[in-house]
């Protein structure tokens, strides 16, 4: 597999004769990246042309010195090259890289006090991000969604449980499902160091890895991206999701992480139980 | 439960009443000819068909020389039960067709009906009961369990500031094993199992009373290849968003291991029944704490399911005196849960049977 990662800024894009007539018109880029931004817009993207320049328009809103990122892996129906006309910072990427590795390449290359991540498949209002963003400046390391997933019935998805079962198991259960597997939610600068850029790969031990680390995690704001997800509504009605299993080994794989740092019991109490009595 | 079909099998038959003219046919098919008319409905009555046998059985079979009556008569009663027209799965006939042969027998016999339930097994049955402080419905829950013919039974009273020991003890036979400290319920168990020797093991906690009759499904079920007969508490429970911690984690658990069916039952929840292979397999150090048993037994591949679906969920809200405890019992609990989890992972298997197949992590560093 071929790498390509380059830094893509209009006037540098080389131009082949299939591309040349398509960029001619600049009139299509609204996105202005700043040099020192203050917040870094991070959006993992692999074939999203449908929705992608409308999540570009709506995030480039944001804040005046801003920069957003966008990781193009496997992109093949245009969506890397309607970003690039945008005006957005794209690193690319020939193969997909799988669920969730763009947000770490995507932060590795932030600059900005905020990071927000968001997908490139789910169209939301500027508004939306606000709270996320305001909950940073304003002294919060990990701002999530706190959207929980439905659990208005019993037979709950397992990813939701998932969800519900780490923040118990890290004393968060006033989070609720909130997590970093959720978009949208925001890190600040430190929250980034303490966490590390590749740990962002795999969202469930990010947010087990920024609780335990003592990192100020809330939730801050409440939008309902079950429904908007496309998705699940699309691709996998029938078949079994399969990521559903992969988000699920992710949990697993936070909890081998947490109780590596503490003890086989995530350091929850055992004081009553005398089990010296079954030696 | 089994619905008994209405049509009559083949080689059983009750188009024409029985008359002295014909000659009688004994057996399963008088008794069943005799069930089906003493009830004008037409649906089975397994209750008569219980007393019928037990009737008959009071004429032949004697427990007057028996040193445990009680078991005596459940040997008749198996004999009688291996005719048993209805399904070895249905534990409502069972239990109306075993009451039936009792005072049946009691009837034949001349003898003052005792209120005795027979155990559908001639394996061994030990039952472990732990208390704390319980002198409120201790002695209830050892009435009920007097009115089956156990092997053993062993009452664990640990930590008890009340007169739990002392009720237990001018109830019972039992044997009882008295702490002082609290152990901890769950060590409770562990400590009790490890008296015992009989081939199917009973557990129950002293504060809540569970009716003889509906522990018969647990034992029959372990009893007919069941290593775990759990208790079913899904009907009990309402929508996710009402849950509490260890609920989740319990689901969570069955779930990693690919038994979501089970959802949130598991050996924390008592009552449960155990083999004696799945004694052996688990050890009484990790039956001390349940979560990381029930994740062994699934590992080990034991046989796991449900019995009976007995409400005990009532009876922890009652408990509501002491908030601060209640937390501290459900941090407990949930930390059992990681400790279960995490044995599972042993040998670093950090993602059990779920692998990263999607990700190319390395283009992350």
């Amino acid at each position: 597999m071929a790498r390509l990662q380059e830094w893509e800024l209009n006037n540098l894009i080389p131009t082949s004769k299939r591309n040349r007539s398509k960029l001619r018109s600049n009139s299509q880029k609204f996105i202005r990246n700043s040099n020192a931004p203050k917040l870094s817009v991070v959006i993992p993207v692999s074939n999203e042309r449908k929705t992608i320049l409308r999540v570009l328009k709506e995030v480039s809103q944001l804040h005046p010195q801003m920069e957003v990122i966008v990781v193009a892996n496997g992109s093949q129906d245009g969506t890397r090259e309607l970003a690039l006309r945008a005006g957005a910072r794209v690193i690319s990427y020939e193969h997909c890289l799988g669920h969730d590795v763009g947000r770490s390449i995507g932060a590795n290359y932030a600059k900005g006090d905020i990071i927000l991540f968001t997908d490139g498949d789910i169209v939301l209002p500027a508004s939306s991000y606000l709270p996320l963003i305001r909950a940073v400046s304003s002294g919060v390391d990990v701002a999530l969604n706190s959207y929980s997933g439905v659990v208005n019935k019993v037979d709950v998805h397992s990813v939701v449980l998932a969800k519900y079962t780490l923040n118990n198991i890290l004393g968060r259960s006033d989070l609720k499902g909130a997590s970093m597997t959720t978009i949208p939610h925001a890190l600040s600068s430190r929250a980034l160091k303490v966490i590390g850029p590749s740990n962002l790969s795999v969202p469930p031990k990010a947010h087990a890895m920024a609780i335990h680390s003592g990192l100020k995690v809330e939730t801050s704001g409440f939008i309902n991206v079950g429904s908007l997800n496309p998705i699940r509504r699309k691709r996998f009605v029938k078949m079994k999701d399969p990521l559903e299993n992969l988000i699920l080994g992710d949990h697993l794989e936070a909890i081998y992480w947490l109780t590596e740092q503490t003890n086989e019991r995530a350091n929850l109490t055992d004081f009553t139980r005398k089990r010296q009595m079954l030696r | 439960m089994v619905q008994r079909s209405k049509k009559p099998k083949k080689r059983i038959v009750v188009s024409r009443p029985l008359s002295p003219r014909k000659p009688r046919r004994i057996g399963k098919i008088q008794n069943h000819a005799i069930a089906r008319r003493s009830n004008k409905s037409g649906s089975i009555n397994w209750y008569a068909w219980g007393y019928q046998a037990g009737l008959r059985d009071a004429k032949v079979k004697s427990i007057e020389n028996s040193a445990y009556q009680k078991k005596a008569l459940n040997e008749f009663w198996l004999q009688a039960y291996r005719q048993a027209p209805f399904s070895k799965s249905d534990w409502n006939a069972y239990n109306q067709a075993s009451s039936g042969y009792v005072l049946g027998y009691f009837n034949g016999a001349g003898i003052h009906p005792q209120p005795w339930v027979m155990l559908p097994t001639l394996k061994s049955v030990a039952v472990v009961v732990t208390a704390m402080n319980e002198e409120d419905t201790i002695g209830e829950v050892l009435s009920q369990l007097h009115r089956l013919p156990f092997d053993e039974i062993v009452v664990v009273v640990n930590g008890s500031g009340d007169s739990t020991f002392q009720k237990a003890r001018g109830k019972s036979h039992a044997i009882i094993v008295h702490y002082p400290d609290a152990l901890g319920h769950d060590v409770g168990r562990a400590v009790g199992a490890k008296l015992t020797n009989s081939e199917i093991l009973l557990f129950l906690d002293g504060d809540f009373v569970v009716k003889a009759e509906d522990l018969i499904s647990f034992i029959g079920k372990v009893d007919q290849g069941t290593d775990i007969a759990l208790n079913d508490l899904t009907p009990y429970m309402g929508t996710f968003q009402t849950w509490d911690s260890v609920s989740m984690l319990k689901y969570f658990l069955n779930k990693v291991q690919q038994r979501g069916d089970l959802s949130v039952n598991s050996l924390t929840a008592v009552p449960h029944a155990i083999s004696r292979k799945a004694y052996n397999i688990i050890g009484p150090s990790c039956l001390a704490v349940p979560p990381k048993a029930h994740a062994i037994a699934i590992s080990k591949g034991l046989v796991v399911r449900t019995a009976a679906s007995i409400n005990v969920l009532s009876a922890n809200k009652i408990k509501e005196h002491n908030r601060g405890q209640m937390n501290e019992v459900a941090d407990l609990i949930v930390g059992d849960h990681v400790e279960a989890v995490k044995h599972l992972m042993k040998g670093s298997k950090d993602r059990l049977n779920f692998p990263d197949v999607m990700r190319l992590r390395e283009w992350a560093k």
